[in-house]
């Protein structure tokens, strides 16, 4: 066991390992150390399996699925209320406000793409239907990606050149956010075709470029993050890399 | 780019069809609600109660849903619904008070291997009844309900350091009363 590793505590580095919590040094440090101690490795395991009972566990509790649904409040039609002329006029150079600001806090900072201003929103969308609307809206040929079998698509979001899909898996949502050309990427200094770490003003999370395309996904933890990350990966790797062979 | 266009046709699934996000409120909390059960269920220990918990939430978030940015809808119902739990517990002052701001953790043991493959359901349900509220709540989102840490300090409207530090301690309080269910089994 390393000092560093001591130091901070074996057995929160243990948890914050396997809840996804570690990266950076830390993290390297930590595999490095996994890799060779077969102790920390049966650790670790045990720790999955721990939580995979308590994830079970969840189980035991029936859920009165339909007496919940019949509580949800059902949508009303939307109430217009009538508005004097000068608080409709108001609205003009507030919206003008809004336009120069979100082009500037665009422009301000090309790795902030996933906060730039918001073009337009659908949900109910299938990924083929996202893809074709975000192609429409945008010009981005934005991949319709289904990153996995419990994984469905919430919504699709369009910027001035971006665009970003909101997935939901087990309740956790993750968003993948797209543009053309690489340069966000590269601001971070980030090499293609791997996945990396990145911290944005949006919060942490997995970025990579492809084919001219910059990827960039976010929510959930960082482990579920980097598998969904190199699973999308993989998939445009084989069906790019394949097409190129035929 | 060619390469890319055809793989919007290989992703896309043939028949799927989700709604929500924030257009309706209806269609955004609907897959929430076994959530938001559960962890009434555990917070208030009555099948009935947590219902009506779960009822009230909705209504609030219903209010409230032209305010809700859109994010993390999971985080925010949970929150609404301790602040009701909390808010209802002020109400009933015959019940006694359980939340506890520490939690007393043995050195014995401190190792996961040998318990965590001889446990049942119903031994950690019991050992997550022993652990005093804040922290029971915060290893039900993240163990239970597998929520991230980030989720967990929206949800419970606490730093993310305390989230962590509360959730190791409860892990290991978890430890150290199923080590003793273990033990118990094998006499």
């Amino acid at each position: 066991m390393n000092p560093e590793m001591e130091m901070n505590g074996r057995d929160e580095l243990i948890q914050r390992y396997v809840d996804g919590d570690l990266s950076g040094a830390e993290l390297r440090a930590f595999e490095s150390e996994l890799a060779t101690s077969e102790e920390l490795q049966a650790e670790v395991a045990a720790l999955r399996t721990f939580k995979a009972a308590l994830f079970d566990s969840r189980l035991d509790i029936a859920v009165p699925r339909e007496r919940l649904e019949a509580l949800i409040p059902k949508s009303k039609a939307p109430v217009v209320s009538p508005r004097s002329p000068w608080i409709r006029w108001a609205f003009v150079p507030m919206l003008m406000v809004l336009m120069v600001g979100g082009y500037l806090r665009f422009n301000y900072d090309p790795m902030n793409f996933a906060k730039g201003s918001v073009v337009s929103v659908r949900a109910g969308l299938t990924p083929a239907a996202a893809a074709s609307w975000v192609a429409k809206e945008t010009g981005i040929a934005a991949p319709a990606l289904d990153c996995g079998t419990s994984c469905c698509l919430v919504k699709g979001e369009c910027g001035p050149d971006w665009a970003a899909y909101t997935y939901e898996s087990e309740g956790t949502e993750y968003r993948l956010y797209m543009k053309q050309g690489t340069e966000a990427i590269d601001n971070a200094n980030l090499p293609g075709e791997q996945v990396h770490d990145v911290v944005m003003k949006s919060g942490k999370g997995i970025g990579w470029s492809h084919c001219g395309m910059s990827f960039y996904l976010t929510g959930g933890n960082a482990a579920d993050r980097r598998r969904i990350a190199e699973m999308i990966l993989a998939k445009l790797c084989a069906v790019t890399h394949g097409h190129e062979k035929h | 780019m060619h390469g890319l266009n055809r793989a919007i046709e290989m992703f896309a699934p043939k028949s799927q069809t989700h709604s929500g996000g924030r257009g309706s409120f209806e269609e955004a909390v609907r897959p929430h609600l076994d959530v938001l059960y559960r962890v009434a269920r555990r917070m208030t220990r009555n099948a009935e109660e947590a219902e009506d918990i779960v009822g009230q939430t909705l209504l609030l978030g219903y209010k409230n849903w032209n305010r809700f940015d859109g994010e993390h809808t999971r985080s925010w119902l949970i929150r609404i619904l301790k602040n009701e739990f909390l808010g209802l517990r002020r109400k009933q002052r015959s019940r006694p008070e359980e939340t506890e701001l520490d939690l007393e953790v043995g050195d014995q043991n401190k190792s996961w291997t040998g318990i965590a493959d001889r446990l049942n359901s119903e031994r950690i349900i019991q050992a997550m009844e022993q652990l005093p509220e804040e922290f029971r709540m915060v290893s039900l989102l993240c163990d239970v309900e597998q929520m991230s840490y980030e989720e967990v300090s929206e949800a419970l409207d606490i730093p993310l350091g305390t989230v962590r530090s509360r959730l190791f301690r409860a892990r290991a309080r978890l430890r150290e009363l199923l080590a003793d269910f273990v033990a118990e089994g094998a006499h």
